[in-house]
């Protein structure tokens, strides 16, 4: 009952629409450009964790310039999916990934491929700010710097842009190298964390989970700006808050974890279908609150 | 609840007493060595040569101590931090790392004259070298290295994952990350570790006796700059009497009127030698840590 089927096939199988779901096809009416080529792909993705299978059979395709929500209950492998896209899966002894991801229709696992360079055009913002316990400035300049850029007049415009960016230049433009990204508040320091992010110019940026350590003004802010972001970058987010996706995606990827207690896609679409008139009864279920 | 409140001040009153004991103690052995010592006390004594005036003077062992301490931690630093990296970074766990640790134990649980007397064998007779500075701060790399090993890898390793990772995240390789992430963080853990390794080496005798020997010229002419000739205080080839040894030797065997002043006051030299290399060293890495961080 519960084998994963690709998202494509769960599409077809879709019930008669209703009006409201129909609008959020038209393309004019999303805004979303059904030609824009495809950022990210996973094909028949499965990660195991030593013997473990944390999650079997993802296939989906992330548009570029786009925003894609991952849902779902905890532990169905969310952020394990979003984490094999920038090759940090790497760094958890055990960890092995199957299928084929690809990144501008490059296989991002070719032995051939480096992690570090995945790494720079795939940028990761974290559950928990965590900026270094360095300057403002010296947070932003980390990645440039370690990228090779010396030049100072260089790095000050990165560094601005960056925070500008960010939404947080007005508010610590004074204290740049003054003031540790430790002193910052919750919500400035994952801007922080952001604009560290932005200013090793990636072409996708990740977040797991950005906003679950902060309060809801702060959250609001991170998903203002997650919205401007989306026009230059391709953007994955993972969240555990269904208003958030609705809030910031264009698409939303529905997961939960199958009998075998490994985590697999169960439907991915348009966000406003998804909330509105998903394809599978579980969707429905998980997104009306009545699990997870 | 009035019991637990009862225990509760308890412990607090306990805990105050220890801490208090222990700052007595150490506040008393400081006041000791300073009342004993002032009425004799003259700078003269400490950078005179001690032929010069009646009770004598430390300047060359002070000298040698100085010479001794920079030597070691020039050979212990290195190796010390660098094996950190590794073994916290790159080691992983396995035989070989617990073959690492196991003689880490070993050598830092080995009294230190049983040490010494390693050295004089390696060091001084297979060597041929005889009783030189360079032995002695060989032998006491021998067992500094393990205590410094350990102290920077633990150092290295309380550094939070996350700091790793968001390097990671940020494109940066493993290198970059040890070196721009991990470290300025460690920095303040890894100096305390050098510190104490230092003290170490400051303070020991017995590993010194039959390595780096127990004379020493009686005046040191700083313009003989010849690293070979055992007569130039800049040569590591030569008979370097430390503070420490000294003060051991003059209470042991000294004969003059005054052996008892002359080890009351080198020892008073030599806690507050530590001292000031403790505080110096604490701002040292708090400087270094400011540095790194841009602030």
């Amino acid at each position: 009952m519960n084998t994963p089927q690709g998202a494509s096939t769960v599409t077809a199988t879709r019930p008669t629409p209703t009006p409201l779901a129909i609008a959020s096809l038209q393309p004019e009416l999303t805004g979303l450009d059904p030609d824009a080529p495809v950022k990210l792909r996973a094909q028949d993705v499965s990660i195991r964790y030593g013997d473990r299978v944390a999650v079997r059979d993802v296939t989906l395709d992330v548009p570029e310039h786009s925003v894609m929500a991952f849902i779902g209950p905890s532990g169905c492998g969310k952020s394990t999916v979003l984490r094999c896209f920038d090759r940090m899966n790497d760094l958890i002894p055990g960890a092995a990934v199957e299928g084929r991801v690809e990144l501008d229709g490059e296989d991002v696992y070719a032995p051939s491929v480096l992690p570090v360079e995945v790494r720079r055009k795939v940028g990761l913002v974290f559950q928990r700010p965590n900026p270094f316990p360095m300057s403002i400035y010296e947070n932003v300049a980390f990645g440039p710097r370690r990228h090779g850029e010396q030049g100072k007049a260089r790095l000050d415009d990165v560094v601005e842009r960056s925070l500008r960016q960010a939404a947080l230049w007005d508010e610590v433009k004074d204290d740049l190298r003054k003031k540790s990204g430790l002193s910052l508040s919750g919500g400035q320091q994952q801007r922080l964390c952001i604009a560290r992010t932005l200013a090793t110019d990636p072409e996708v940026i990740l977040m797991d989970e950005p906003c679950s350590a902060l309060d809801p003004i702060a959250t609001l802010k991170i998903e203002e700006l997650i919205g401007q972001l989306k026009v230059d970058y391709t953007i994955v987010i993972v969240t555990h808050n269904m208003q958030q996706a609705a809030r910031v995606s264009d698409r939303t990827a529905f997961f939960t974890l199958g009998e075998d207690r490994a985590g697999y896609l169960v439907e991915l679409d348009e966000t406003l279908r998804i909330f509105t008139n998903p394809a599978n009864q579980l969707t429905e279920d998980y997104v009306s609150g009545r699990f997870g | 609840m009035r019991r637990v409140l009862a225990a509760d001040r308890l412990a607090t009153a306990v805990l105050w007493a220890v801490a208090v004991f222990v700052i007595l103690v150490l506040v008393a052995i400081i006041a000791y060595f300073v009342i004993e010592s002032i009425p004799t006390f003259s700078l003269a004594f400490l950078f005179a040569d001690p032929s010069l005036t009646e009770i004598g003077g430390i300047g060359p062992v002070l000298w040698n101590s100085v010479y001794m301490l920079v030597l070691t931690m020039l050979l212990t630093v290195p190796l010390g931090v660098l094996g950190g990296i590794y073994m916290a970074e790159y080691a992983g766990e396995g035989r070989l790392t617990n073959a690492i640790r196991f003689s880490q134990e070993l050598i830092s649980s080995v009294p230190s004259i049983v040490v010494g007397l390693f050295g004089f064998a390696l060091f001084v007779a297979a060597t041929g070298w005889g009783f030189t500075a360079l032995g002695g701060a060989l032998t006491l790399m021998v067992f500094n290295l393990p205590l410094l090993l350990r102290l920077s890898e633990q150092a290295i390793r309380t550094v939070p994952a996350d700091e790793r990772a968001a390097s990671l995240a940020l494109g940066a390789t493993k290198w970059q990350t040890i070196r721009h992430a991990v470290l300025p963080v460690a920095i303040p853990g890894v100096v305390t570790g050098i510190v104490l390794t230092a003290g170490r080496v400051f303070g020991e005798a017995a590993a010194l006796l039959f390595t780096a020997g127990l004379s020493t010229p009686t005046r040191y002419d700083f313009s003989n700059l010849n690293l070979l000739d055992p007569q130039s205080p800049w040569s590591p080839f030569r008979n370097a009497t430390t503070l420490s040894v000294f003060i051991w030797k003059s209470n042991s065997e000294g004969l003059g009127n005054y052996v008892h002043e002359v080890a009351n006051m080198s020892s008073m030299v030599l806690i507050v030698m530590v001292l000031a290399f403790n505080l110096g060293s604490r701002w040292l890495g708090g400087a270094l840590q400011r540095h790194v961080s841009g602030l």
